[in-house]
């Protein structure tokens, strides 16, 4: 409870992966010859900086009182200062869903996975339409046209104008990129 | 002098050829529609735009995008004082002036305040810049690889020490993005690092992924946190500009000089950039100006002392990242990236070797700034109609150009797998607060910093002193310490106050 309460976790999480890296640092396998050093050394320099400073700011978070541990090391006053002014003046302190995060994560997994299956075209007419139903934007018909519109012009754009190969996915979701690709007179 | 002018004059004339002209009015209209746009950031804007540079010389390519930042630190203006929703962060100051001036019946006047700031804040230190320019490019030649060691040390630690509310975090941040860059196969020895028998990460990870994920997707699902919730537009506002008279001007004069000073320091310093410059220029003018008791009724010393300070940024900013391929925000380190894409790495050669390119960029920033002046008379009623277009769906699609513009690179899917990665570390940064800017500027500069560091060691056998008995190395050396030093006993000593204050209350 400690470790959620003085906001310490990030800092243990960063500390973890940087012990991790230095591991996997200190096992190259490759010794600089002549004395010279190594290409272990600088990646060294940099972990062993970001330990010293996860360490340090963990011992401060669990020494300190709870009270002193916000804008913790080094602030800028005056920028802070009129910051905070800002957040409670001019936008109201929004409250926080992180399902909504988690479902939007979900969503651009979901589309890396599917984009060489389903092609670009589909793909992303379903993450448009998707995403902007998640965002909270109700008008079903306003949504699947700006999404199917949107990936036509996307599609446009990058393979007629730009010139790249966007995926086409596999069959028989293939035909309708081939179909796209026709219309378009894109070879 | 006559030289650096007849160049400046000649790379002005080379803005008129189509293509640049086209680039520049097309990062002017999406610099400005970015900057109205309160979940878009111009930085978001110009890594948005950076993949249709890809095919495009690099002149039009580099216009393209210093274009956008230009009008990036205008076009929020126009939402911060008609509806009080400041499209950046630079823009948070004139709410306070703009605003209230808005609210007093006088909207046209404000807006006419910003684009006088706006056009002589930028137009003065777009003039300074090309005048210094070729000074810090001759003072760039001297460098090897310990002075650059060292100057790109002092580039980090002061974005550390200024980018953001905590000194810690950003140092982490730092060593993330430096970490990011030593993945892949080292330069000097050819030895894998860090790949963990991933093929695709032997090439190492390409830092538009970074960039992309974090400012793109990332902000992107910092807005989906809050529901992407802006603040509701008060419909049928007038929208129109009345310019201020010669004896108004002659009024703020002092305003627009120090406020102007200010965003051309500031915006050389690595780190600082223009929000910072908008509120310490505000900050100043509440220590220094005539009518400061007035500050924050809607004055327009209120106005003029932001919107001046962060125009006069960007030409600065310009000036170390064209001469000694030092980015000093995000902004630039998107730019530099573009240019590395290109084949081109900025610095003293590509100054002295490639002026005319040099100088080009430099008149696309004076035209862009007279430029988004008259976009902004004349074109902002149709532009502003983007802020009623759901933000939900506009976010949807700007995930989308994330993806395109990243695969675009490579045609690889990997790195789309990079960007919710980085998209996902982005909107945790921004949660714990943790400034994103040093990660990228670390994943870009990383690279160099580590082959000028291994270059200095084996150069000269291994002598870690090289660093500091230069004079030059040295003094950035030194610099660089007190950067980080000075924020570390300043928030000792706040706290020793801190501490103080409530122990004497109790006794």
């Amino acid at each position: 409870m400690t470790i959620v309460r003085k906001g310490i976790a990030p800092y243990l999480v960063v500390l973890m992966v940087t012990l991790f890296l230095l591991y996997q640092t200190t096992h190259l396998g490759f010794e600089a010859p002549g004395g010279r050093i190594g290409p272990d050394v600088w990646p060294k320099i940099v972990l062993f900086l970001a330990i010293v400073i996860c360490v340090y700011e963990i011992a401060r978070r669990l020494l300190a009182r709870e009270v002193d541990l916000d804008g913790a090391g080094g602030s800028l006053d005056e920028l802070d200062r009129y910051s905070g002014e800002t957040a409670e003046s001019v936008v109201q302190l929004a409250p926080s869903y992180p399902w909504l995060v988690a479902a939007g994560v979900a969503m651009s997994i979901a589309y890396v996975a599917l984009l060489g299956i389903l092609g670009f075209f589909l793909c992303t007419t379903l993450y448009l339409a998707g995403f902007s139903l998640l965002g909270g934007y109700r008008r079903f018909v306003v949504t699947v046209l700006a999404s199917v519109l949107g990936s036509l012009v996307f599609v446009f754009l990058f393979m007629k104008i730009v010139y790249i190969s966007l995926p086409l996915g596999i069959e028989p979701f293939a035909q309708l990129s081939y179909l796209l690709m026709r219309l378009m007179g894109v070879r | 002098m006559i030289d650096t002018l007849q160049q400046f004059a000649g790379g002005i004339a080379a803005c008129f050829q189509p293509p640049n002209l086209l680039a520049l009015v097309v990062g002017l209209v999406a610099g400005m529609l970015v900057a109205v746009l309160p979940g878009l950031t111009a930085v978001m804007g110009i890594v948005l735009a950076l993949p249709f540079t890809f095919g495009m010389p690099v002149t039009p390519a580099i216009i393209l995008l210093s274009a956008m930042y230009v009008s990036g630190t205008y076009g929020g203006a126009f939402t911060s004082i008609l509806f009080r929703i400041p499209g950046e962060p630079l823009d948070v100051p004139l709410l306070w002036d703009g605003y209230a001036m808005a609210q007093k019946g006088e909207p046209a006047k404000a807006l006419g305040w910003t684009m006088f700031a706006a056009l002589i804040g930028g137009v003065t230190s777009v003039i300074l810049a090309v005048m210094l320019a070729p000074h810090f490019a001759a003072f760039g030649l001297q460098f090897d690889s310990p002075e650059y060691f060292a100057v790109l040390l002092f580039a980090l630690t002061t974005v550390v020490a200024l980018g953001g509310t905590s000194l810690v975090n950003a140092l982490i941040s730092l060593c993330l993005g430096l970490m990011v860059a030593t993945v892949g196969v080292d330069g000097v020895y050819g030895v894998e690092r860090l790949t963990f028998g991933v093929p695709m990460l032997a090439d190492g990870v390409e830092y538009i992924t970074v960039m992309v994920g974090a400012y793109g997707l990332g902000e992107v699902l910092v807005r989906l946190d809050q529901r992407f919730r802006s603040g509701a537009l008060s419909k049928g506002t007038k929208i129109s500009t009345r310019f201020p008279s010669l004896r108004e001007v002659w009024g703020v004069r002092a305003t627009l000089s120090r406020s102007t000073v200010i965003g051309m320091v500031l915006g050389a310093i690595p780190g600082a950039g223009a929000t910072i410059a908008s509120f310490v220029s505000y900050g100043t003018e509440s220590q220094y100006c005539k009518n400061r008791e007035k500050l924050g009724s809607g004055i327009a010393e209120g106005i003029v002392a932001p919107q001046a300070a962060s125009t006069a940024t960007v030409a600065s900013a310009m000036v170390p990242l064209l001469t000694l391929g030092i980015p000093g925000s995000g902004a630039t380190a998107v730019i530099l990236g573009a240019f590395l894409l290109q084949g081109i790495q900025p610095g003293p050669q590509v100054f002295i070797k490639d002026s005319a390119l040099v100088y080009t960029i430099f008149g696309s920033l004076l035209l862009g700034m007279v430029g988004m002046c008259l976009l902004g008379y004349f074109a902002i009623k149709l532009l502003i109609k983007v802020l009623y277009l759901p933000e939900a769906v506009t976010s949807a699609f700007v995930v989308i150009f994330c993806f395109v513009g990243a695969y675009s690179a490579r045609s690889n899917v990997t790195d789309l797998w990079m960007i919710v990665a980085f998209g996902i570390v982005g909107y945790l940064f921004e949660r714990f607060r943790f400034p994103i800017a040093p990660m990228v500027l670390g994943c870009i500069l990383g690279t160099q910093i580590e082959d000028a560091f291994m270059t200095s060691m084996i150069s000269y056998q291994g002598d870690w002193t090289v660093f500091l008995t230069r004079p030059i190395s040295g003094t950035a050396m030194a610099l660089s310490l007190i950067s980080l030093g000075y924020p570390l006993y300043r928030s000792l000593r706040h706290r020793r106050l801190a501490r103080r204050v409530p122990a004497s209350v109790a006794t």
